[in-house]
């Protein structure tokens, strides 16, 4: 039995790439690992699965699975967890594995780790970082060995795996009892934005605006930036509360966090809220009007002008530079 | 009439600038702002709506947590919250996310109730998993990252809906259930200076956890809290024109942040 369980998740039938983030972590510890799917009709997604290099790709496919449901999710998951006795159990923390993962883990008498943003092991022993106090400080755990591990992985910091087609994994599909009246509450709708952009916590660069921005209609120059880097495009609080852009584009403490590679805050002072939010990205640049706007005190390059005249001009530049 | 439980959490505030302890496995807390965390305040809130929403019913606000916690809950109180339950404890200081949990469990058994709001995660240790835990020993659903819900008139199911990649996921529960919040669409009210006072003679049930009959918290697992590494500082792209400014830093992010 493989020492690590991985809870993958899809999206529009493909692995989305905060578990290939998992598979390569668990990869990376040279640990034994099995990836494990929950849904209805799941054959492609095995397959697309199977050149992961796993142990084994477990299958949990039921109709009862083909809404998300945390009662009927974590019910599969439990059972095959208790099966297969792994050490630790890996996910993404999504929307889907920090919903779920704790609620298996409280089933089973485990412990939770919640988007760490490292996972290590020591011979047997595994040890976890993660952001607490909104990134304020980074606590380290050891893990005890004698309990059942659940660790989620902050998306975007860790290195996502790459497929092998010339490697396949046994793929088995395990019959699970899901009683009917287990399920009492389900997702009964899902909407998703149409959107040209990538999503915000997995974009490899962000592009922010923020109040600077004077007002929603001139946030299509962030959007223009966006859009040349294949950037997700975030905002501030104060924008998102202007109404001048939906929640789901807010970054920081009662948004969305994001750890892209590249970071772009326009027209944003940097309050600590949004300072919870993108602090662990990678490059941060800064442009703001105000030369002691707090941004400046996190940012590795800024530019200290307006935005109304960088933004146009970075944006002709870039797209030449990608031409 | 809906009778609705609010778990909520006293924590330093969002502004406090938070140290690691000597020992590395806590925060120094002296001279720090508490507050109560946002995302618990935003279940306030949602309760506080439906409650008002439904004509009549009742808020109790429940914490568990070291002497300090009361103002929180006095706090909850101004807000308009009917009555608290306070397990005070100082061995509740950072205890940890499983053990909170199965003490809110315990406190809430003996209690009648529709609906179970609090936020999705406390902003202190950021753990994300006390609704889930408590949903499970009390074994009731639970949806976490909720920004709206909508009650039946008959009282028997929900709608919530929850934030997810790229867009929204709505689920449809039966009561009672666990809801744990994230941002909604109504900023929580700040408490006015009579209901501030109204506030002070409101009833607070207090208890220990040896009258609760749960045993101590475990120690923690954490080995070391520590500051994340100062960031390098910021270099400012210069320039004559804001063209100037551009292309020097395009070159900055090309030749030393290896970019584009």
């Amino acid at each position: 039995m493989a020492e690590i369980l991985i809870i993958g998740e899809s999206r529009d039938g493909k692995l989305v790439k905060s578990t290939k983030e998992c598979i390569n972590r668990a990869k990376d510890l040279g640990k034994g690992y099995s990836i494990l799917l929950l849904g209805s009709g799941l054959s492609t997604l095995a397959e697309e699965t199977s050149h992961f290099g796993a142990e084994r790709v477990l299958c949990v496919d039921s109709p009862l699975l083909g809404a998300y449901s945390c009662e009927g999710f974590a019910h599969a998951a439990s059972t095959v967890i208790s099966q297969e006795k792994p050490k630790v159990v890996l996910a993404g923390a999504t929307s889907f594995g920090k919903d779920l993962v704790p609620r298996v883990a409280a089933g089973l008498n485990g412990c939770v780790y919640t988007e760490c943003t490292s996972f290590d092991s020591e011979g047997d022993s595994f040890r976890v970082t993660r952001p607490v106090y909104a990134g304020k400080l980074y606590a380290t755990y050891t893990l005890d060995p004698g309990v059942l591990n659940f660790i989620t992985l902050r998306p975007n910091a860790f290195i996502p795996a790459h497929p092998d087609p010339s490697k396949r994994s046994e793929i088995l599909n395990i019959p699970v009892d899901i009683p009917m009246n287990l399920l009492r509450c389900k997702a009964i709708e899902v909407r998703r934005e149409k959107k040209e952009t990538p999503e915000l916590t997995e974009a490899e660069v962000v592009v922010s605006g923020g109040r600077g921005m004077k007002g929603p209609e001139h946030l299509a120059l962030v959007m223009n930036l966006a859009k040349t880097l294949n950037a997700a495009v975030g905002a501030s609080r104060a924008v998102v509360d202007a109404g001048w852009i939906s929640q789901s584009y807010q970054v920081g403490q009662t948004g969305k966090v994001v750890s892209p590679k590249l970071y772009i805050a326009c027209g944003i002072s940097g309050a600590i809220q949004h300072l919870a939010g993108m602090r662990t990205s990678r490059v941060i640049v800064a442009i703001n009007k105000d030369p002691a706007a707090p941004i400046f005190k996190v940012a590795d390059y800024g530019i200290v002008g307006d935005v109304f005249q960088i933004l146009p001009i970075l944006t002709e530049k870039i797209k030449k530079l990608k031409e | 009439m809906v009778d609705i439980l609010v778990c909520i959490k006293f924590v330093p505030d969002t502004t406090a600038i938070v140290r690691p302890r000597a020992d590395g496995r806590g925060i120094d807390t002296s001279g720090i702002k508490f507050s109560i965390s946002p995302y618990d305040e935003f279940a306030i809130e949602e309760a506080l709506l439906l409650r008002d929403g439904l004509k009549g019913g009742k808020v109790t606000v429940i914490t568990a947590g070291p002497p300090r916690s009361e103002e929180g809950l006095r706090t909850a109180l101004a807000m308009g919250a009917d009555s608290a339950i306070f397990v005070k404890d100082p061995a509740l200081e950072n205890a940890d996310p499983g053990y909170e949990s199965k003490v809110l469990a315990q406190v809430i058994k003996g209690l009648k109730f529709d609906l179970i709001f609090m936020g999705k995660q406390a902003i202190d240790d950021d753990a994300a998993q006390v609704p889930q835990f408590l949903s499970v020993h009390l074994n009731l659903p639970c949806v976490t990252m909720a920004r709206k819900i909508e009650v039946s008139p008959d009282m028997k199911s929900i709608k919530v809906t929850r934030l997810i990649e790229g867009g929204e996921e709505v689920h449809q529960s039966a009561l009672p259930m666990v809801v744990a919040f994230g941002k909604t669409e109504h900023t929580p009210r700040l408490p006015t200076l009579p209901n501030i006072m109204k506030a002070k003679t409101k009833p607070i049930t207090v208890m220990t956890l040896g009258q609760l009959g749960v045993s101590p918290p475990p120690a923690s697992r954490i080995i070391s809290m520590v500051s994340p590494p100062p960031r390098k500082g910021v270099k400012l792209a210069e320039g004559d024109t804001p063209e100037a400014k551009v292309d020097n830093l395009i070159r900055m992010l090309r030749e030393e942040a290896k970019l584009f």
